[in-house]
C-alpha cells in the first residue's frame, strides 16, 4: 500500500542575501493515512519548513515528494493550490482567521475556492463547525470569541473540505493549558474518524498525545518513534 | 455566485478602511467631476453655437463696404459708405444664385419709450431682411414694401426691447422715440438668443429702411444711398464661395475697380465663421477635458498607492488564502476587482458632485450647460478603466505573494 506522504531527499535551502541557511537536509520519511504524528525539535530545526513543504506551501531545493504515489513536485502552480484547497488543512498557531469574516464565512474560506461547485456550502461549512462543538456561534467575528474558540474555528476551517491531512503548527503555542486540552481532544476525535494529523510542537504533553514522534535537528531527522501509547495503525520507518 | 462573493469581499475591504478608502478615491472624486463639469459646460456652449448656426439662417453672406485707407492706415470697415441699395437691387438682379439682396443701415442708438430709456441697435431693413435671416414675427406683423416706400414711422422690436422698454406691456401700438421722431411698433421678433459673438439678436428695433436713412447715414453724405450691409442668400450652401466671386465681379464693375485695386468691399460668410468658432472651441474644450483627465490620472496614482499599501498590510490574509486553496488569479481578481470597485464608488460620487456643480455654478454665470446619460456612462466607465489600470500592478503584487509566508511570518 503507498504512503499518504512520501518524502525522498527532501533539502530545502533559505537564502538571506548570499548567505544561504540549510532548513532541511536529506529528510526521508513516510507518512501513512490515519497516522497521528508530532514533529518536534528546538526553535530553528526546520519543523515548519517541513510542514510547508509536505502541505504543497513551499517547494523543496531538491529532493522528491509523492502524495498518495504521485509526484508533487512535477506539479502546476495552479495544481498545488488545488491539492492545498483538498487535501490539506491547515491550523496555525496564531489562528490565522480573517478578522473581518464571522466564524461559519472562515469556516467557508476553502470551499469558496472549490473549484467544483457544491450544493451547499452553507451546511457543510455548519457541519464543520458543529463538529468541533462552535455551532451556536456561527455569526460571531473572531474578535468575539476566545483563543480556543478561535483555534477551534480554525480546526472546522481546516476539516471542512474532508482533506487527507492535517497539518496543525503549534496549534496550543497560544493556549492555556485547558483550552489545550480541548483542542487536543478534537484533534484525536477527528484522527478517529480517519484524519491523518501531523502536528509540529514544543509541547512534550501535546507529543505524547501522538502515537508517532519524529525528532528534528539541525535540518535533519534525528528520531523517529513510535510512542508507548500507540493504538493501531503501522508506522513505517526507516530508522 | 463567486463573483458575487469577491464583491461581498472587496466591499467589506473598502469598509474596513473607511477613511483611508475616501481620501484614496478623492482624486478620482475630483477628476471624474472636474472632466463632467467641463464637458457639461463645453457641450452646452456648443449646443448654444448651433443654435446659434440656426438662428443666423442659413446660406448667408455678408456684403460689407471695405474700410478707408487713410495715407496706408487702413481704418475700420464700414468707414467708406461704398454700398448702396441699387448694389442691392443689381445683386439680386444679375448673380443667378442670389435670391435675396437685403440692404441694412443701423446704428446704436439710445431710444425712449415714455419714461423708459434704452441704448441699442437700430436698424434699417426692407422686408428681404427678416426672410433672408429666416426670422419669424412672435406678435403683430412684419412692415411690407409700401410702407418702406412711404417713409412709414413704424417699428419692428426684438424680445429684449419689449422686455425692457415696456416691462412686460403689450408693446404693439405704443410709441418708441428715436432721436426725435416717434415710431410706432407694429411687431415683435420672436425670441433668437445670443448670436456667436455673444451679442443679444432680441436687442434691436428694426425700422424701415428709408426711416432709418435720416439718422443712420446722414442727409448729408455724399452717397444718400449708403448702406451698412447687404445680406445676402444664396440657393444653396455649395453656391456660395462662387458666387462670392460673382458678387465680387458685380460690384467691382460696378464700382468701377480695375486691375489689381483692392476691392471697397468684403464678403463674409457667416456660417464659415461660426463653424470656425465651434471648431476652435471644440479644440478648447479637448485641451481642459485632458488637462481634467490629468487630475484622474492622479486620482488613480493614488488608489494604487493605497492598493499596495492595502497589499503589504494584507500579505497574511493573502498566505491563508493561499494556504486554503486560493489561486493566484483568485488573489489577482480579488485586488483588482477591489482597485476598479473603489474606482467606480469614487466615479459615481465624483458623477453626483460634479452633475450638482455642473447644475449650480454655470446656471449661476449664465452659461449653458448640457447633461446627458452618456455622459454619466462614461465616466463611469472612465473610473472603472482607472481602477483596472491602476489597479494592475497591486494584484499582481498581490498574486505573486508566496504561500509560504504563512508559516514563516509565525
Amino acid at each position: 500500500m503507498t504512503s499518504l506522504v512520501a518524502l525522498e531527499h527532501i533539502h530545502k535551502q533559505h537564502r538571506f542575501g548570499s548567505q544561504s541557511v540549510h532548513a532541511l537536509s536529506d529528510v526521508t520519511m513516510q507518512i501513512d493515512r490515519g497516522e497521528f504524528v508530532a514533529v518536534v525539535g528546538p526553535s530553528g530545526s526546520g519543523k515548519s519548513t517541513l510542514l510547508s513543504i509536505i502541505g504543497c506551501l513551499d517547494r523543496p531545493s531538491s529532493g522528491s515528494y509523492f502524495l498518495h504515489g504521485q509526484d508533487v513536485l512535477v506539479q502546476s502552480r495552479r495544481r498545488w493550490s488545488e491539492l492545498r484547497n483538498r487535501r490539506f488543512g491547515f491550523v496555525f498557531q496564531n489562528f490565522n482567521l480573517l478578522p473581518r469574516l464571522t466564524a461559519l464565512e472562515n469556516v467557508g474560506l476553502p470551499l469558496f475556492y472549490r473549484r467544483d461547485r457544491l450544493r451547499n456550502p452553507i451546511a457543510r461549512a455548519r457541519a464543520a463547525l458543529d463538529r468541533v462543538g462552535l455551532g451556536s456561534r456561527m455569526q460571531h467575528m473572531p474578535s468575539q470569541l476566545s483563543g480556543g474558540e478561535q483555534q477551534r474555528v480554525a480546526v472546522a476551517r481546516a476539516i471542512v473540505n474532508e482533506p487527507d491531512l492535517l497539518l496543525a503548527d503549534e496549534p496550543t503555542g497560544a493556549l492555556d493549558t485547558s483550552t489545550r486540552d480541548t483542542i487536543l481532544s478534537i484533534l484525536a476525535e477527528l484522527r478517529r474518524g480517519g484524519l491523518t494529523v501531523m502536528l509540529v510542537t514544543h509541547d512534550a504533553e501535546v507529543a505524547g498525545r501522538a502515537q508517532r514522534t519524529i525528532g528534528l535537528r539541525d535540518g535533519a531527522v534525528v528520531d523517529d518513534s513510535k510512542t508507548s501509547c500507540t493504538s493501531s495503525t503501522s508506522t513505517v520507518s526507516e530508522f | 455566485m463567486r463573483s458575487l462573493g469577491y464583491i461581498y469581499l472587496a466591499l467589506q475591504s473598502i469598509r474596513a478602511h473607511m477613511l483611508r478608502s475616501v481620501l484614496a478615491v478623492t482624486g478620482i472624486v475630483i477628476g471624474i467631476a472636474a472632466v463632467l463639469i467641463v464637458v457639461a459646460v463645453a457641450e452646452g456652449a456648443r449646443a448654444e453655437i448651433s443654435r446659434q448656426i440656426n438662428s443666423l439662417g442659413s446660406n448667408l453672406l455678408l456684403v460689407q463696404p471695405g474700410a478707408q485707407n487713410a495715407q496706408g492706415v487702413r481704418q475700420q470697415a464700414g468707414t467708406v459708405l461704398s454700398l448702396t441699395t441699387t448694389d442691392a437691387l443689381a445683386l439680386a438682379r444679375e448673380v443667378p444664385d442670389v435670391v435675396i439682396a437685403a440692404p441694412f443701415v443701423g446704428g446704436q442708438k439710445t431710444v425712449i419709450a415714455r419714461d423708459l430709456n434704452w441704448s441699442t441697435l437700430v436698424a434699417g431693413v426692407t422686408p428681404e431682411f427678416f426672410e433672408a435671416r429666416g426670422w419669424r414675427i412672435a406678435e403683430g406683423q412684419l412692415f411690407n414694401q409700401d410702407q418702406v416706400a412711404s417713409v412709414a414711422k413704424i417699428a419692428v422690436i426684438g424680445r429684449t426691447i419689449a422686455r425692457e422698454l415696456f416691462r412686460g406691456g403689450d408693446p404693439l401700438g405704443r410709441f418708441i422715440r428715436i432721436d426725435r421722431t416717434s415710431y410706432v411698433v407694429v411687431g415683435v421678433l420672436a425670441e433668437k438668443g445670443q448670436d456667436f459673438t455673444g451679442r443679444d439678436q432680441d436687442d434691436v428695433i428694426f425700422i424701415p429702411l428709408s426711416s432709418a436713412r435720416i439718422f443712420a447715414t446722414g442727409r448729408s453724405q455724399a452717397n444718400p444711398d449708403a448702406v451698412h450691409t447687404i445680406l445676402v442668400k444664396t440657393d444653396s450652401a455649395q453656391s456660395m464661395t462662387t458666387v462670392g466671386g460673382a458678387i465680387a465681379d458685380v460690384l467691382r464693375q460696378r464700382h468701377r475697380i480695375m486691375g489689381h485695386k483692392d476691392d471697397d468691399f468684403r464678403i463674409q460668410n457667416l456660417i464659415q465663421i461660426a463653424q470656425t468658432r465651434d471648431r476652435t472651441y471644440r479644440q478648447f474644450t479637448l485641451l481642459v477635458s485632458a488637462l481634467a483627465g490629468i487630475s484622474l490620472l492622479v486620482g488613480g496614482i493614488g488608489v494604487m498607492n493605497i492598493m499596495l499599501v492595502s497589499v503589504s498590510e494584507r500579505f497574511n490574509e493573502i498566505g491563508i488564502r493561499l494556504a486554503f486553496g486560493a489561486r493566484p488569479q483568485d488573489i489577482r481578481r480579488q485586488f483588482l476587482l477591489e482597485a476598479v470597485l473603489l474606482c467606480t464608488i469614487g466615479g459615481l460620487l465624483g458623477l453626483i458632485v460634479g452633475y450638482a456643480c455642473a447644475r449650480v455654478v454655470p446656471s449661476a454665470l449664465g452659461w449653458p450647460i448640457e447633461f446627458n446619460e452618456g455622459m454619466a456612462l462614461i465616466a463611469i466607465a472612465c473610473s472603472s478603466l482607472v481602477g483596472t489600470i491602476f489597479g494592475l500592478l497591486p494584484a499582481e503584487r498581490a498574486a505573486r505573494l508566496d504561500p509560504a509566508v504563512i508559516l514563516r511570518s509565525v
